[in-house]
């Protein structure tokens, strides 16, 4: 294998794996870092779609893995509230309805919208727009946390700050639907996923922790459906791309697993203005970067 | 709302989304909102359509055995 492609592969696996989860957009990152140098759309390219598969798969291997004992009650909890028609046959059966309500729209914008938006934003040689999105997404989030802090107790310790607020099951469903529809916020590049989910979730006066689990739990079976369609092209690949696709599989798998394991210690009482700042700076120095280049002012030296 | 309300209402969704699943199975016909030629059967935006006329159908249950869940 080229030496060249496994360093593109191992950046990208360690990219997905990273910013899906950290609320700073995977989308944003995969297409600005190969854009910074030079490699172009990797993603879009049709040679990588088979290792955007495999990325996607071990990004949801990995969050299942993390999460397994919760899926195995969540669909233990599914299959008895079917079966009975009763949402308390089961201690998870609000929980994992919670969940299904909160994927539909995410589900059926994703199936609608992918393409049209992909078209609209990927078709540019310069990724100018996912670096306004992503200082978007860094506003989102610090307003979102602004708005949580007005609403926390004063003049208590930050544990039991987040004490005050609710857990998943205090969810209703309308505010599962809505916080689901926050989700499809990320099929625009530049918006992350976990951290508009996140930002919808504190809306619903859910704790940091009790809003990462609730956006993990949204967001497993909306990327492992995604990759799960798309796994035929596997198939036609060559062996040299298919050992490609494995290698950032795995690569993307350990970033998410370590990425997913961090978070969930760090959002006990941490919060996402990090994060905000990050993608606020990251999103201008980006901005900055590109629109040179794409006005055609001046090329890249590499 | 009442729960036999929302039971016939999450009834309806589960009706026309069933209903939508098999349009977008049947080619030849044009389906709106696709990228890929709009003639074709689309398998996707079919599934899509059916999975969610299952939970409806089982949220319709759920809220006629269950008056006390809040929805």
């Amino acid at each position: 294998m080229p030496l060249d492609l496994l360093i593109k592969v191992i950046v990208l696996g360690l990219l997905q794996g990273v910013a899906e989860l950290f609320p700073i957009s995977s989308l944003g990152h995969t297409v600005l870092i190969p854009g910074f140098l030079d490699w172009g759309n990797l993603t879009a390219q049709e040679s990588f779609l088979p290792i955007v598969v495999t990325l996607h798969l071990g990004t949801a291997l990995a969050l299942l893995g993390f999460y397994w004992r919760d899926w195995l009650a969540l669909v233990r909890a599914l299959v008895k509230t079917s079966i009975a028609g009763r949402l308390d046959a089961d201690p998870q059966g609000k929980t994992i309805w919670l969940v299904i309500v909160g994927t539909i729209p995410v589900g059926l914008l994703g199936v609608f919208l992918q393409n049209p938006i992909k078209d609209l934003f990927f078709s540019a040689r310069w990724p100018v727009l996912p670096a306004a999105f992503l200082m978007l997404n860094g506003a989102v989030l610090l307003l979102g946390e602004r708005l949580r802090q007005r609403a926390e107790p004063k003049n208590v310790d930050r544990f039991k700050q987040e004490q005050a607020f609710s857990t998943i099951d205090d969810l209703t469903f309308v505010q599962a639907f809505f916080i689901g529809f926050a989700q499809a916020g990320a099929l625009l590049p530049g918006i992350s996923r976990s951290g508009i989910t996140m930002v919808a979730s504190l809306g619903a006066r859910l704790r940091h922790e009790e809003a990462l689990r609730f956006t993990f739990l949204l967001a497993t079976p909306v990327i492992l459906a995604a990759a799960l369609l798309e796994v035929p092209q596997l198939f036609t690949a060559g062996t040299e791309v298919v050992i490609a696709a494995a290698i950032g599989g795995v690569v993307a798998a350990a970033a998410a697993f370590v990425s997913v394991k961090f978070l969930t210690r760090y959002f006990e009482v941490g919060r996402l203005t990090p994060f905000a700042y990050y993608c606020l700076g990251a999103g201008f120095l980006s901005f900055v970067f590109f629109v040179p280049l794409a006005l055609g002012l001046y090329k890249l030296p590499w | 709302m009442k729960s036999s309300n929302i039971s016939a209402l999450l009834l309806i969704v589960a009706v026309v989304c069933l209903v939508l699943a098999v349009y977008y199975l049947i080619p030849g016909i044009y389906h709106p909102f696709t990228s890929s030629p709009p003639n074709e059967s689309h398998k996707t935006h079919a599934l899509a359509f059916a999975v969610i006329a299952v939970v409806a159908f089982l949220g319709a249950r759920f809220a006629r055995s269950s008056s006390s869940n809040r929805l």
